[in-house]
């Protein structure tokens, strides 16, 4: 794999990208952490995002994007070293405890964080977030999903189409 | 700041059930515009915006499919399932979304397993049938519902008195599979050229008997490798590594009268990234020889007995009756 650094003469320095939300504030990062978007990584391999232009992301608003962009930087390091294999324990359980709290956040929060790792690839984060969404359905009743979830009580027909599949699916319900 | 490659951090060592990229690649949805969620939302169900329970409004019916597919993957089998009892949103998406079937800690039989596997389209993620009645298993192995699957666990019972035969379906998920368990059964002798598991990170092997030619093979033919456990495993006498991508290594073994080939001799050839060589049991009555050739990063090579024939590491070579316990600090697995 190519690094994305080479060439830019700029030894020592680490190179900065800059991104701009959808409603246009800008982020300046390193293009370390930036390239943990599998998306953003072909734009700054082909020397995209520095100097006075920067990379418009019309798809993730500002808040979102400081919130990945916290992840992206936490996360670099590691990612650079190759991943987990070379990874000590002790950093792997920082950024354990680091993602935990990561993903204490409201629901509506969540779901921007879940579209805006999509929109950018970003491996890591869409596993995270979707595995919290899991852990808050995991082993709750159909009903009690619904209101962690906020879905609205079931019509009498829904009911009825609830009973039929738990009539279906009977293993699923032991 | 290190400027080099950027390999995704999660990794299968860490958690097996982590999607593939193949599944994520739908991108482009605006966010910011609540106005684009009717265009995918099916007509068939109304917005519900706020929840009558009065908790969060449900917003999470308004992700894609192929999200919520994603999210249904990461739960248990039996969860996943009756996410689709949620509503006529989520019905259809658990037999679309990549199959993620794990008996164990459940009630689900043979019967389920069949019942699932008929009831979903696939393809599939996880498949792992240890600790249930596997007569069954080479037909569920032929199920499409199976196809790109990229981990597999099987284990017959070890109470039989004669291992059975791997069901020969098992390699045709040769070319998805990340991680593999098999367990109590005979290692097909088939072609080297059919062993070869390009994207595999994890074998583990417990009570199978398998020649030498094929565990070479298949060693041979795994570019990605990261952890290899052999438990119990014979029919080989000596163990060549060779590989560019191995971590650890782990053998099991313990005496007992088996008519087995017992292993003998293990000989690291070459094995630049490998950096925990394991031994747990008790090493066969032979005296096991230990080679390490080229293994620059080893850094833990343990547990060593008293009954270890002879060890060499380099042009060293250690003879018996003493143990080596650590090579530097960390503890012992």
């Amino acid at each position: 794999m190519a690094a994305p650094e080479s060439g830019d003469g700029n030894n020592g320095a680490a190179r900065m990208v800059t991104l701009i939300s959808s409603d246009n504030t800008r982020f300046e990062v390193e293009a370390a952490a930036a390239s943990l978007s599998q998306t953003l990584q072909l734009t700054i391999l082909d020397g995209g995002g520095g100097g006075g232009d920067g990379i418009p992301l019309p798809n993730v608003d500002s808040a979102t994007l400081s919130k990945v962009l916290e992840y992206c930087i936490k996360h670099a390091p590691a990612a650079a070293n190759g991943g987990a294999p070379n990874a000590t324990a002790v950093d792997r359980a920082e950024l354990e405890r680091f993602d935990n709290e990561f993903v204490n956040i409201d629901q509506s929060v969540l779901y921007s964080l879940i579209m805006a790792a999509h929109n950018l690839e970003i491996e890591g984060l869409q596993s995270l977030v979707a595995k919290k969404v899991a852990d808050m359905i995991k082993g709750k009743s159909p009903m009690e999903i619904r209101r962690t979830l906020g879905f609205p009580d079931p019509t009498p027909e829904e009911q009825a189409e609830m009973n039929a599949h738990m009539l279906e699916y009977g293993w699923a319900y032991e | 700041m290190s400027s080099s490659s950027f390999t995704p951090f999660l990794d299968l060592l860490l958690d097996p059930t982590v999607p593939s990229e193949a599944s994520l690649h739908h991108r482009s949805l605006p966010l910011s515009n609540p106005e684009y969620c009717t265009e995918w939302r099916p007509s068939l169900e109304p917005p519900s915006p706020v929840g009558s329970g009065g908790g969060e409004p449900d917003l999470i019916s308004l992700l894609p499919d192929e999200i919520l597919g994603c999210i249904i993957t990461f739960l248990p089998t039996k969860d996943g399932a009756r996410t689709q009892i949620l509503s006529s949103r989520w019905r259809p998406l658990w037999r679309s979304a990549p199959l993620n079937l794990s008996v164990i800690g459940t009630s689900i039989d043979a019967a389920a397993v069949s019942s699932i596997l008929s009831a979903h389209a696939g393809p599939a993620r996880r498949f792992d049938v240890s600790n249930i009645v596997l007569c069954s298993l080479n037909g569920w192995l032929r199920s499409s519902t199976l196809d790109s699957l990229q981990e597999l666990r099987f284990s017959y019972s070890s109470a039989a008195v004669e291992k059975p035969q791997m069901p020969p379906a098992a390699l045709r998920f040769r070319s998805t599979l990340r991680v593999v368990h098999f367990g109590c059964c005979k290692f097909p002798d088939v072609a080297a050229d059919q062993l070869g598991f390009p994207n595999l990170k994890h074998l583990k092997l417990r009570s199978v008997t398998i020649s030498e030619d094929s565990l070479h093979a298949v060693l041979a033919g795994c570019p990605a490798l990261n952890s290899v456990m052999l438990e119990f495993c014979y029919g080989f006498r000596r163990l060549r590594i060779t590989s560019q991508s191995l971590n650890c290594f782990s053998l099991h073994l313990y005496e007992r009268p088996v008519t087995e080939i017992l292993l003998q001799e293990v000989i690291v050839e070459n094995a630049p990234c490998l950096e925990r060589l394991l031994h747990c049991g008790s090493l066969a009555d032979h005296g096991m020889r230990i080679s390490v050739i080229s293994a620059p990063t080893l850094k833990m090579i343990g547990r060593l007995t008293g009954r270890l024939g002879r060890l060499e590491l380099g042009t060293t070579v250690f003879k018996v009756n003493f143990a080596i316990v650590s090579i530097d600090d960390e503890p012992m697995l």
